[in-house]
């Protein structure tokens, strides 16, 4: 039992940036709850305080969903299902642990605030409350973990996509179906679906995807490679550096992978008007879909560089470059990567936004945000030489990026003194972050002049030390 | 005298706050074949990385070719070809293609010897590297390291993926590079009986420290088992130098020292009124005996 709610625990607190986002959501919480109990002139919902303790939470929450598809992947791998014993029970056991210890913090979370403030019915109980969130989410992740396998940004999706079903299900669905509360039945699926997906993972042989397209690289054939005849210099040079001979073969799969939300979220918002008959339905509004499109244009930028930082070590004595050297024509890389599928999703971004049918709230101020958070995703990447993952930007990206945009759309809408919907004092912020991805530009370049690979050197691979006395 | 291929002066390294490396200082000529031997954690991979310029020393000097290794110069660098323990090949081209890649990056590159090579190591280079085996992977990092025929070659433990067919190939061909008087080779392995059969000189690495260095003759004429059977007591204290270790007895002491003389098998002879028997021991002995 302790394993399970180690491995529970392990999706929300795994990494440092976790535990600090949940010291402040916690620190932000207690404190909201003090301000509450004095008496205060100001409206609650209008308050800065108030949008300062989510934050740190909904931070938190973002990078739980991130690091614990990290988690169960790793779990999931095949060496330590057949090494460590009952791993998969473990793994699934504290998979519905973790969705529990999830929907009972909402649950308190909404009891704390009170419910004045959120109008549909079934957050209105705290019963309700918990069997909402315990519900979508699980059923959200199941789904994803069915469909994609042991998947990073699948994860992503499932966590995105439980956040939009959490409020669809309780604003358009049914109070009841067959006289039981709606909330009731949606705990009793997800029991069910959990029940049975936990029967066929712990009885299955090697965990595969349910389509082999979601694959790994490795079990994809081969579709290019260089061609020896015509290689530049350069051109090997960025193939080393990217390790990868084309940028497309880097950017395909997340590139894919946002594709497939993007239509799920389109879907989402379409199809439910189609069979959910009640007068209230409002029509769709693609304003988050747009935001996420715009979002995937740093997200992947960061990436590639980050990718682009790692392979950097096999260049040092190839390239014949300095450190210095080695940096700028990093940077011009990953600034090209950016113009080859960045710059096409802000244009996509745009052009949607010009055509759609009801007006997008606050999207100058929102593309103005994202302008200067490009290169701090890109320094942010070359400065991350050995993880996957980027945390630091994505915190980086939530505190600056989505708290500025909330702050002010939350601040602006009330004002007089505004521009496009926004406060004028918050036009400020761009600017500033575009002085921030600069500092960030001098500290990656000042980090790759004396940069010491040894300390980032990846996992040496299995079976590289045999004999009779092993290497170092 | 000629400028050392490859010189540390009062090396160390510190990684958080172990100390991987202490007090390394050696110079390297031309021609020769240097093997450095380790068991898990002596430091082997750092060494070769911190000489390298992969990392810059926290003490101490590194240099190549009389350059600074953590500047080293586009000049000293094209005289260096350096096998990775961990390969850096690139999964998704072949094995052509990444030869391919590698020869686009050095102004010589020579197409007959790697050719050769191909046929002899058995490299299929029309495979994909993510379908090659460890062994066949270990052989095709070997070529991109060899291809610009550099003056000083560095392998992090070369041998440790290859069969044992393919190894003696290898090792055929390393002593056949090693040939030329101006080229230099400097390798990591836990493989004794490899460097025996390649190396010239050795280096002995243990907690960071390099506790051996010299030729390879030189060490196993050095350290001997010395057995004394004596009819009396024998002394707490023999008086025989640097003692690798000792197993003592009433009557009857089993030795292994550094440093031996022949004439001191006499001299104990005398002393102890004993029957002494001096046993030469094997790379691997020695190397086990020193880290008993």
């Amino acid at each position: 039992m302790n394993g399970t709610l180690r491995t529970a625990l392990l999706f929300f607190v795994r990494s440092r940036v976790q535990r600090w986002f949940f010291a402040l959501a916690l620190l932000s919480f207690t404190a909201r709850l003090l301000i509450l109990r004095m008496p205060c002139a100001c409206k609650r919902e209008t308050s800065l305080i108030y949008l300062l303790s989510i934050i740190p939470a909904f931070s938190f929450a973002a990078a739980s969903i991130m690091v614990s598809a990290g988690v169960f992947r790793t779990i999931s791998s095949l060496r330590t299902v057949y090494l460590i014993p009952s791993a998969r029970a473990k793994l699934i056991v504290g998979l519905l642990l973790a969705q529990i210890l999830l929907a009972v913090v909402v649950t308190l979370i909404v009891v704390a605030l009170g419910t004045s403030s959120v109008a549909p019915p079934a957050w209105g109980s705290p019963r309700g409350s918990f069997e909402l969130c315990f519900g979508t989410t699980t059923l959200a992740i199941i789904a994803a973990q069915l469909i994609a396998g042991p998947s990073r940004i699948m994860a992503v999706v499932s966590g995105s996509l439980s956040l939009l079903l959490l409020a669809r299900a309780d604003f358009y669905s049914q109070p009841e179906i067959a006289g039981v509360p709606t909330a009731d039945l949606l705990m009793i699926a997800a029991l069910v679906a959990w029940a049975g997906f936990s029967a066929w993972y712990l009885t299955t042989g090697p965990i595969a995807p349910a389509s082999a397209v979601w694959a790994t690289g490795r079990a994809l054939p081969l579709r290019r490679s260089a061609n020896p005849a015509a290689i530049t210099r350069d051109k090997a040079l960025d193939t080393y550096l990217l390790g990868q001979p084309s940028l497309w073969l880097i950017c395909r799969k997340p590139l894919f992978h946002w594709c497939i939300f993007l239509a799920t979220v389109t879907v989402l918002e379409i199809s439910p008007s189609l069979f959910i008959k009640l007068d209230h339905y409002p029509a769709p509004n693609f304003t988050g879909l747009i935001t996420t499109l715009l979002i995937v244009a740093p997200m992947l930028s960061n990436t590639v560089a980050g990718n682009i930082a790692r392979n950097s070590h096999s260049l040092w004595l190839r390239s014949s470059e300095s450190r210095g050297a080695l940096f700028l024509r990093a940077e011009r890389l990953a600034w090209r990567a950016f113009v080859f599928f960045g710059v096409p999703l802000l244009v996509a971004a745009a052009t949607a936004w010009s055509v759609l049918p009801h007006p997008m709230f606050a999207a100058a101020y929102f593309f103005a945000l994202l302008l200067p958070i490009v290169p701090c995703a890109i320094y942010c990447g070359l400065l991350n030489f050995n993880r996957p993952s980027d945390l630091w930007f994505f915190a980086l990206f939530l505190i600056l990026g989505m708290g500025s945009f909330f702050a002010a759309t939350w601040d602006g809408a009330s004002s007089a003194e505004a521009i496009c919907g926004v406060r004028i004092g918050y036009w400020a912020i761009p600017p500033a972050i575009a002085v921030l991805a600069l500092a960030i530009r001098w500290f990656a370049q000042r980090r790759w002049r004396t940069i010491d690979w040894l300390r980032f050197r990846a996992p040496r691979r299995e079976g590289a030390t045999r004999g009779p006395l092993s290497n170092n | 005298m000629n400028t050392p291929v490859i010189s540390a002066q009062q090396l160390g390294k510190v990684l958080g706050e172990k100390s991987v490396l202490r007090d390394i200082s050696f110079d390297v000529a031309p021609g020769s074949v240097v093997g450095l031997l380790g068991k898990n954690g002596a430091g082997k991979t750092t060494l070769l990385d911190v000489l390298l310029g992969f990392s810059p020393p926290t003490s101490g000097t590194a240099t190549v070719f009389g350059a600074d290794s953590f500047a080293m110069p586009a000049a000293v660098k094209q005289r260096v070809g350096f096998v990775p323990q961990q390969d850096e090949l690139i999964d998704s081209l072949t094995g052509a293609a990444q030869l391919a890649l590698n020869a686009s990056l050095h102004a010589f590159w020579d197409r007959t010897l790697i050719e050769r090579l191909v046929r002899d190591w058995e490299v299929p280079l029309d495979r994909p590297i993510q379908v090659l085996s460890g062994g066949e992977r270990q052989k095709l990092s070997t070529l991109l390291a060899l291809g610009h025929e550099p003056d000083l070659l560095v392998l992090d433990e070369p041998a440790a993926n290859l069969d044992p067919v393919a190894r003696r190939r290898f090792l055929r061909e390393i002593i056949e590079i090693a040939e030329s008087p101006t080229r230099t080779v400097l390798f990591s392995t836990h493989i004794v009986a490899d460097l025996e059969r390649v190396a010239n000189q050795v280096w002995i690495l243990r907690e960071g420290t390099i506790v051996w260095q010299g030729d390879l003759d030189a060490l196993k004429e050095s350290v001997v088992r010395v057995t004394i059977q004596c009819r009396g007591p024998l002394p707490a204290a023999l008086g025989l130098g640097r003692v690798l270790s000792r197993r003592v007895e009433e009557r009857c002491a089993q030795l292994v020292v550094t440093d031996w003389r022949d004439s001191m098998q006499a001299e104990l002879v005398e002393r102890f009124a004993a029957e002494v028997a001096v046993e030469r021991l094997g790379l691997e002995e020695i190397f086990l005996e020193m880290h008993a």
